[in-house]
């Protein structure tokens, strides 16, 4: 039954951002804790049920769809929320929050949203946040990647759009829910490839290592959280037990952690291992058992806590140092020591160590997945495992941190960190250990009630765990001389998306350069002469008579062009932020008038 | 230097002890896998003892070996390969 008691949490976070333009002083950067407490609020005392349907263009949008499913991300996003903006508090640029506040906005929609409708509305809302995230990192680099970034986005975009437009066409009916793979039509197969983009499925994973190195400090630690989780979301609404999830989650986990052994410079690592982390989810989404199903939920709680902490550790060694690129750093431990800690927490976590929390999610989703007889998928996660460990748990902190500093490393001293930034790891990794140790903490709010609970704390588990983990360690050890860092990145299946966009642009280009060469030979012979006897005749005319009249009206073109000249100064973020406000403007309007 | 720096300078000179600990450790592992058994097998051999001990080691170092020396080579590029796309 609909009722109006649920403070919807993307409320806070949308008016912070209209608010905070035209706050002076440095005071406000207090009320950036307000939404995230709110949406705490909210979430941990909102009774589940449907809320805030409201009428927009002549159909009922759900905007507080709150049940088990959606309160678990909800739950982990407040948290999320708390923390990021807790890290972020020392940041004096308005526009990095007011764009994480947006793009937190649209992920709490997203996930509270019961309808297509809202859904795209808020997913596009996410998507423009986030790539202000990006842009405002302000360089060459992350100018040019955040482009890229909001065409994959929107490319994924258009295909959730299509999806849902033709899938009402065809059923009448906006409503987001689960998809039966026996009822699939070719639109499902549309919406669920752009939540495939979102969630960073390989070969449509590019856009997340390419960006999520260049957003800026505190904005990569959010973008870590809320995309591929948001899509993950989706993902379980909507195409549980679908089966190609199983596969694509494998490879996925697979990939990514392969990608992540080699990659140089810190942040690609941790990037690399989100696609690795995010195919465990794939995989129990696509079992679609209630206990891979809740292996799926509470490893994508748990990745959101380890892998910010991450991204939070790195940040600071970022600010502190100037960069993550690994050649050019080496032996932290003993000059940045609280970091280190901070970051062997998450380290550990995102390996599955015992006492961490990825040791109570990620062994339940291989559980399920190898007790419904997907061996080799099941395989694939273990061999992910052990990969991931040897990525982020041995070779990231052995050459930021223990290493000795190699010649050719920074130097200097780092720069002092802020406490808000110390305080920011230290939730997080309180939240990691606690889990870890208590996973009821956790499991408490699993979505999906199951027969036979599953139990993290056995002596087979534990073992397990730590045979994998520490053999994987004495394979590195054994072969420490063959791995190493070196300058320059690796090439990722962009390559090919980039081979195609040349493709696609020769191709217009050569036939509209033949269009505009024989239009300028064209208006060379003809439209010159009809021109300059066309002048003559104007001339006359002007002098005669118009000259009063016009005047005055040249003065207000002037103006209107100055004005334009303004708006249109070849910025590609101007322009995103000027559509994007005009977007907002309309989408209000229609809800008012309509 | 921090205090808590300086333990970590400390250990690190220790690296020699932390390296025989390991090695101790993981011994005591196997050791233990000899009379703790999973109640199920799920892949048909992990039941037997050494099994994720061996699947660790073997898969640790494929991976390694396999990006290092066969995937890094292929893909390795200038940072500024793609240069203003």
């Amino acid at each position: 039954m609909a009722t109006s008691s649920f403070i919807h949490p993307s409320l806070g976070f949308i008016l912070l951002a209209l608010i905070l333009p035209f706050l002076p002083g440095r005071q406000w950067k207090w009320l950036l804790l307000v939404p995230p407490v709110v949406a705490l609020w909210s979430v941990f005392t909102v009774d589940p049920g449907v809320y805030a349907v409201l009428p927009y263009l002549g159909e009922q949008v759900t905007l507080g769809r709150v049940d088990g499913l959606s309160l678990i991300f909800a739950q982990v996003f407040a948290v999320m929320s708390l923390i990021g903006m807790v890290y972020a508090l020392n940041v004096t640029d308005k526009g990095q929050h007011i764009a994480a506040s947006l793009y937190v906005a649209g992920s709490f929609g997203s996930v509270f949203a019961g309808d297509y409708v809202s859904l795209f509305l808020f997913w596009e809302l996410m998507s423009i946040g986030s790539t202000f995230l990006i842009f405002l990192n302000r360089n060459r680099a992350s100018t040019l990647a955040g482009y890229r970034y909001f065409l994959y986005h929107t490319v994924g975009g258009l295909f959730l759009l299509g999806g849902l437009l033709l899938r009402y066409q065809a059923t009448g009916t906006f409503a987001f829910d689960h998809i039966l793979p026996s009822d699939a039509a070719y639109y499902d197969w549309l919406i669920l490839a752009g939540f495939c983009v979102n969630a960073a499925v390989v070969p449509l994973h590019a856009w997340l290592p390419d960006a999520y190195p260049r957003a800026t400090v505190a904005g990569a630690v959010f973008m870590c959280a809320f995309t591929t989780k948001t899509a993950v979301y989706v993902l379980a609404r909507g195409f549980a037990g679908w089966e190609i999830l199983i596969t694509a989650g494998a490879v996925m986990a697979v990939y990514g952690v392969m990608q992540a052994i080699i990659a140089n410079s810190a942040r690609r690592v941790l990037a690399y291992d989100i696609i690795s982390q995010v195919g465990y989810m794939a995989v129990g989404i696509g079992v679609g058992s209630a206990l891979t199903m809740n292996g799926a939920a509470s490893h994508a709680y748990a990745h959101i806590l380890y892998k910010s902490l991450l991204f939070m550790s790195v940040g600071c060694v970022m600010t502190a140092l100037g960069t993550d690129r690994l050649e050019k750093l080496g032996g932290l431990a003993e000059r940045m020591p609280w970091v280190a800690v901070f970051f062997t927490v998450g380290a550990m976590s995102i390996s599955g160590m015992p006492l961490f929390n990825g040791f109570v999610t990620k062994t339940m989703t291989i559980a399920g997945t190898a007790e419904a007889h997907f061996t080799w998928q099941a395989l694939a996660l273990e061999v992910a495992t052990a990969g991931t460990f040897i990525a982020v748990g041995i070779r990231l902190p052995y050459f930021l941190f223990w290493r000795k500093r190699p010649e050719g490393a920074i130097a200097t001293p780092p720069a002092p960190l802020p406490w808000n930034m110390y305080l920011g790891m230290a939730l997080a990794a309180v939240l990691c250990i606690a889990q870890g140790v208590f996973p009821d903490m956790l499991y408490r709010y699993l979505p999906f009630p199951v027969e036979d609970p599953y139990e993290p704390w056995t002596a087979w588990h534990v073992l397990q765990a730590l045979l994998l983990l520490g053999f994987a360690g004495l394979s590195v050890m054994l072969m420490k001389g063959v791995m190493t860092i070196r300058d320059g990145d690796n090439l990722d299946l962009d390559y090919f998306y980039r081979l195609i966009g040349k493709a696609v642009l020769a191709l217009v280009c050569r036939p509209l350069a033949w269009i505009d060469d024989r239009w300028t030979e064209a208006y060379r012979a003809i439209g010159l002469r009809g021109l300059v006897m066309l002048g003559s005749a104007s001339a006359w005319f002007d002098k005669k008579g118009i000259d009063g009249v016009v005047d005055g009206s040249a003065v207000t073109v002037l103006g209107i062009g100055r004005l334009g000249a303004k708006a249109q100064n070849g910025n590609l973020q101007d322009y995103l932020a000027l559509a994007a406000t005009l977007a907002l403007i309309l989408f209000g309007l229609v809800w008012y008038l309509g | 230097m921090s205090s808590l720096g300086a333990v970590f300078e400390r250990l690190r000179e220790l690296h020699k002890v932390w390296r025989l600990l390991f090695v101790a450790v993981l011994v005591a592992l196997v050791g233990l896998n000899v009379v703790i058994r999973p109640d199920e097998a799920h892949f048909g051999w992990d039941a037997t003892p050494g099994f994720f001990a061996g699947f660790g080691l073997v898969v640790g170092g494929l991976l390694v070996l396999i990006v290092e020396k066969v995937i890094r080579p292929l893909i390795a590029r200038k940072e500024d390969f793609y240069g203003d796309i």
